[in-house]
């Protein structure tokens, strides 16, 4: 069957399935999964919702707003005001509400300031909001943080779902309306777009309420998880970097760039950070260097270069097949599904050491291995997929490159025995990845 | 007011007066007056720095006047800002191209169909009316193709296409043949005549002598910020001062 010719032609069939399947999945979660799981999906969604919406103002118009965890840290404080007052249902709105209107009153002051001006003085203002509710609290209520009544996790994960529906289907219809343009042209050349007849204060204000509007609602769902709060709690810096990376890590090209980031930084923070905590940022940080130098578009801009390689067409090959590179292929896809199990197995006996120490936070010797468990089921599950690939490109003498770095991708793993034979096959047939180019001259595929 | 006089100012689509710009204690245009005919392709030349994008970017709000007024069919255009000038119907072109470089150049048209027309407008339509654009520049093989990775040429192409799409009827072309070779030149004067037989008012600032004198009705000459002729090609060509100060120059750097 031709796999990409299939997905192309029922590509909105298949969007539609596999956002039901994905919704169907976190609605009957709760029928199957243990607390701590149901809340580390609820952390997840409130993550997505948070890189969603920084990326619907800064990734179009590339203003790079440092404040999510000022409106984030709004919510939060609008929930724990208003909890004896009013029902959980209408506080949400209203805690968006309050971020929206600061956030209106924010950017008819600032954003008339262009790029790093803009940026620093959205981080001062976290700052700020610190300072000032740190002091409100003390002269107005005499006490020091706050506290807020937990919820069950089972309704703060729905009404988080419902957060993360209406947040992502309005940055859909945002992006593809004529605001979706006008923000994208805002990001090409400001000054361009205002003298084509944009009104470019207005657009930009507007729409960075809206993205603060859904961080503020954020807030006010994930306040009663912490229980208590205090100004530092509430406006950490935390909450401002950790959507921007979900979002660059992701790529903000496409509205699932975001979500992709936020969901596999969401998860790996949440098991990782409390075992691991200075491996996960000094892992956290060098991936994102990595893909800033080398992903400027994030794991989506990846998706159709690889496409091309694996999928795209191979032009005539000067030499014919032999078994030499086929066979590279064959043992590179071997080692790859090896390691994938393997990875599987790992992330199966974390589960199973954190049953075995029947704790909502595994700490200790166990609470170690379990993340370290993780830590290396997920570098062998990179190395395994790259080995896959690498091997379609091998069979296919699509790209020489991406299959020599499958072979020694496999070479890290139990099946490393597979992978030495794969890289001396696949060196050895360099040549018959050499395709003809009109003019007599032969060039190697990957070089293009 | 004489028949004459009425029947002239109804005829000046836009014009200035006194106008003048500061920056700081220097009068980078100061008390120039001007005006457009409807219908005209009216030329503006001057050495470097003599104010001539000044002009413009006070025609186009970019700059606040300091003092003086300019008016576009009657109406005041002081205090306004740029994307409302764009809505009346006065569109321009930048010096150095300012495209939205990553976005295709489909997109970049329809961001002037949307937005630069004075009335709301239909995605059907916005359409339709940046493809036709595209067609009167000559560049519908290309709507595809991200603008950053068209020529020179084509990038002031995509301006200008961009600027027709939001139907003006003064279009400002500052330095539309700059850095262009000969024969992209006389593609992009024959453009030009093009959108004037459109019945689209053109006040372009050129330093390319062969285009001004070309195809303009009537050229202006600026030097440090003041209006020193303004006539015919015939008449610029035939003006001591001119020839002294700027045409002189010219032929002699080119000597």
């Amino acid at each position: 069957m031709d796999i990409p010719r299939f997905i192309s032609t029922h590509r909105k069939l298949l969007l539609v399935g596999f956002l039901v399947l994905i919704l169907i999945f976190i609605t009957t979660f709760p029928l199957y999964a243990r607390a701590s799981h149901i809340r580390l999906l609820t952390t997840i969604l409130i993550y997505v919702v948070l890189a969603v919406s920084w990326a619907l103002f800064s990734g179009t118009t590339g203003y790079m707003s440092l404040a999510p965890a000022a409106f984030f840290g709004l919510g939060i404080y609008t929930m724990a005001l208003l909890q004896k007052e009013l029902p959980f249902f209408l506080i949400i709105p209203i805690g968006g509400l309050v971020a929206f209107a600061f956030a209106l009153l924010i950017g008819l002051v600032t954003l008339r300031l262009r790029g790093i001006y803009f940026a620093i003085f959205t981080f001062g203002l976290v700052i700020f909001m610190t300072e000032i509710i740190q002091y409100l609290e003390t002269r107005l209520w005499g006490q020091h943080g706050q506290h807020i009544t937990p919820i069950d996790n089972e309704p703060l994960l729905y009404t988080m779902l419902v957060l993360v529906v209406v947040t992502v289907l309005a940055t859909y219809l945002i992006r593809r309306s004529r605001y979706g343009l006008a923000l994208l042209s805002i990001g090409g050349n400001e000054e361009a777009a205002e003298h084509m007849g944009i009104n470019t204060t207005r657009t930009k204000v507007f729409i960075f309420a809206i993205s603060s509007f859904f961080m503020g609602a954020t807030g006010v769902i994930a306040a009663p998880s912490l229980i208590y709060v205090n100004a530092n709690i509430a406006f950490s810096t935390y909450y401002s970097f950790m959507p921007i990376f979900m979002a660059i890590f992701g790529g903000m090209g496409q509205i699932y760039g975001p979500i992709i980031g936020a969901v596999i930084f969401g998860y790996l923070e949440k098991t990782l950070r409390a075992q691991l905590f200075s491996y996960f940022m000094l892992g956290f940080g060098i991936i994102m260097v990595a893909v800033i130098l080398f992903l400027p578009n994030g794991i989506v801009g990846l998706v159709p270069t690889l496409q091309d390689k694996i999928w795209g067409p191979v032009p005539a090959l000067r030499k014919e097949k032999t078994w030499k590179a086929t066979a590279a292929g064959i043992l590179n896809i071997l080692g790859g599904i090896v390691q994938v199990i393997g990875s599987i197995i790992l992330f199966m006996g974390s589960g199973f050491l954190a049953q075995f120490a029947r704790l909502e936070f595994i700490s200790g010797f166990i609470g170690w291995l379990a993340g370290l468990y993780i830590a290396v089921a997920i570098v062998l599950i990179i190395l395994g997929l790259t080995a896959i690939l690498g091997g379609i490109c091998a069979l296919r003498r699509s790209s020489w490159r991406l299959g020599l770095a499958g072979s020694i991708c496999a070479l890290f793993s139990p099946a490393f025995i597979l992978g030495i034979p794969a890289i001396i096959l696949i060196i050895l047939g360099k040549d018959e990845f050499e395709y003809v180019v009109e003019g007599g001259q032969t060039e190697q595929h990957a070089n293009t | 007011m004489s028949w004459k006089e009425a029947k002239q100012s109804s005829m000046r689509i836009l014009e200035g007066q006194g106008v003048t710009k500061y920056f700081g204690g220097l009068a980078a245009v100061s008390h120039v007056d001007f005006h457009v005919d409807k219908g005209e392709i009216m030329g503006m030349i001057g050495p470097n720095g003599a104010g001539k994008t000044t002009l413009f970017n006070l025609i186009s709000a970019a700059l606040p006047l300091s003092s003086g007024e300019i008016r576009f069919k009657g109406q005041k255009l002081n205090g306004l800002k740029p994307h409302q000038i764009c809505k009346m119907g006065v569109s321009r072109t930048f010096q150095e191209t300012k495209v939205f470089a990553n976005m295709p150049v489909l997109q970049n048209v329809l961001v002037g169909a949307f937005f630069g027309s004075p009335n709301r407008v239909l995605g059907a339509d916005a359409t339709r009316e940046a493809t036709q654009a595209l067609e009167f520049v000559g560049l519908s093989a290309m709507s595809t193709t991200p603008v950053k990775d068209l020529t020179l040429a084509n990038q002031k192409r995509v301006e200008v296409a961009r600027a027709l799409a939001t139907k003006p009827e003064v279009l400002l072309l500052d330095e539309l043949m700059a850095g262009l070779t000969p024969a992209e030149v006389s593609e992009a004067m024959e453009l030009v005549r093009k959108i004037r037989d459109k019945g689209i008012t053109v006040f372009m600032v050129e330093h390319v002598m062969k285009a001004i004198m070309g195809i303009c009705g009537r050229i202006m000459v600026l030097h440090h910020g003041e209006k020193i002729a303004d006539g015919t090609p015939q008449e610029i060509a035939a003006n001591k001062t001119v020839i002294e100060i700027y045409l002189g120059e010219e032929i002699r750097a080119g000597s």
